[in-house]
């Protein structure tokens, strides 16, 4: 195989090598977890800085609650919102992977067709 | 058929860029739906005033059923053009980066290889993407602003995170600087745990980041 048919094969599979659906799900909800844990620990400690009552802080992020019960501005809403984070990380990152995986599949599948077809086709 | 092995990198990076700009579309589009209907029969009025908000992004956008349908258009076609650039900009890191130098491995290969991340790149791809979203978030209200309204007054609390961050032109520049940056880490660390799972699994056989 020359060079360019090894470079050529490689893009190849690179261009359609699979994602691990379960990988991308558990990278994107680590680190989405550790984000909104983030977002409300610095809420906290700056109004820890501040002596504010915890009452107080982040009335917009507040509003997360309303799309995940049980989330709020305290550290234990932190924990809490960082298993929301890490759950919807993960099912995004499994949908995401998994639409890709299968939008490669359809395509190989569909171009082996067209290629057996004119394989088919020429021998007649 | 030498003209068209030259271009091959350039052509699947469209269509993987296209892919992936469908599937990010499908998904966000879907996110927006869904939140919506839950809203509209939810009891409790704050998700509804809070997803209302997008209205200013989303002309006739409404958390209704009807409404609904009018969001998943637009976040589809939101998502689906700031995802077309982002990884069409990974791709083609991606395979400019591949080296002719590689064993073979065989035609079974193109449907079992796992990818790998190749980090810089999908760092600064998605990192642009997040800077891009908040600048156009920003430029958009400023160009919509009627004298004597209030000026973004919700998106100006990012400020708590992003000290210097303002809802104005000069705001806009400095927002899409802290997501470049802040985007590209958070990017940069979901593809630096997704290969280290990858690297832990039995079967990974090629690597981004061994071409680069």
């Amino acid at each position: 195989m020359s060079d360019r048919e090894q470079l050529e094969e490689q893009v190849l599979i690179q261009s359609f090598a699979r994602l691990q659906a379960r990988a991308l799900g558990l990278s994107l909800g680590l680190a989405g977890g550790l984000l909104l844990f983030a977002a409300t620990a610095v809420l906290l400690i700056r109004a820890w800085l501040a002596d504010q009552p915890v009452q107080t802080v982040g009335p917009h992020l507040r509003l997360l609650g309303s799309f995940l019960p049980g989330y709020q501005v305290t550290w234990s809403g932190a924990g809490i919102g960082m298993l929301y984070g890490f759950g919807l990380g993960f099912v995004l990152g499994l949908t995401m992977a998994a639409l890709l995986n299968l939008s490669h599949f359809l395509y190989l599948w569909m171009l082996r067709r067209r290629i057996r077809r004119a394989v088919i086709l020429d021998g007649l | 058929m030498g003209s068209s092995r030259f271009n091959l990198p350039r052509r699947l990076a469209r269509l993987n860029a296209l892919w992936f700009g469908l599937v990010f579309g499908a998904v966000c589009g879907a996110a927006l739906w869904l939140a919506s209907i839950w809203a509209f029969f939810s009891d409790a009025p704050q998700p509804r005033r809070a997803l209302l908000l997008l209205s200013q992004y989303f002309p006739a956008y409404a958390p209704t059923p009807a409404g609904s349908l009018v969001g998943f258009a637009w976040a589809f076609a939101t998502a689906f053009l700031l995802a077309l650039p982002t990884a069409w900009l990974y791709y083609r890191g991606v395979l400019r980066q591949i080296s002719g130098g590689g064993e073979s491995v065989g035609s079974r290969a193109l449907t079992t290889a796992t990818a790998r991340i190749h980090l810089p790149s999908f760092a600064l791809a998605f990192g642009l993407m997040s800077g891009f979203g908040l600048w156009l978030a920003t430029v958009w209200l400023v160009i919509q602003h009627r004298p004597g309204a209030p000026l973004g007054p919700r998106l100006a609390l990012l400020n708590q995170y992003l000290p210097g961050y303002r809802v104005s032109l000069l705001g806009a520049l400095v927002g899409f600087v802290y997501l470049l940056v802040l985007g590209g880490v958070f990017f940069a660390g979901v593809g630096w745990i997704y290969n280290r799972l990858i690297g832990a699994a039995p079967a990974a056989p090629r690597s981004h980041d061994q071409a680069g």
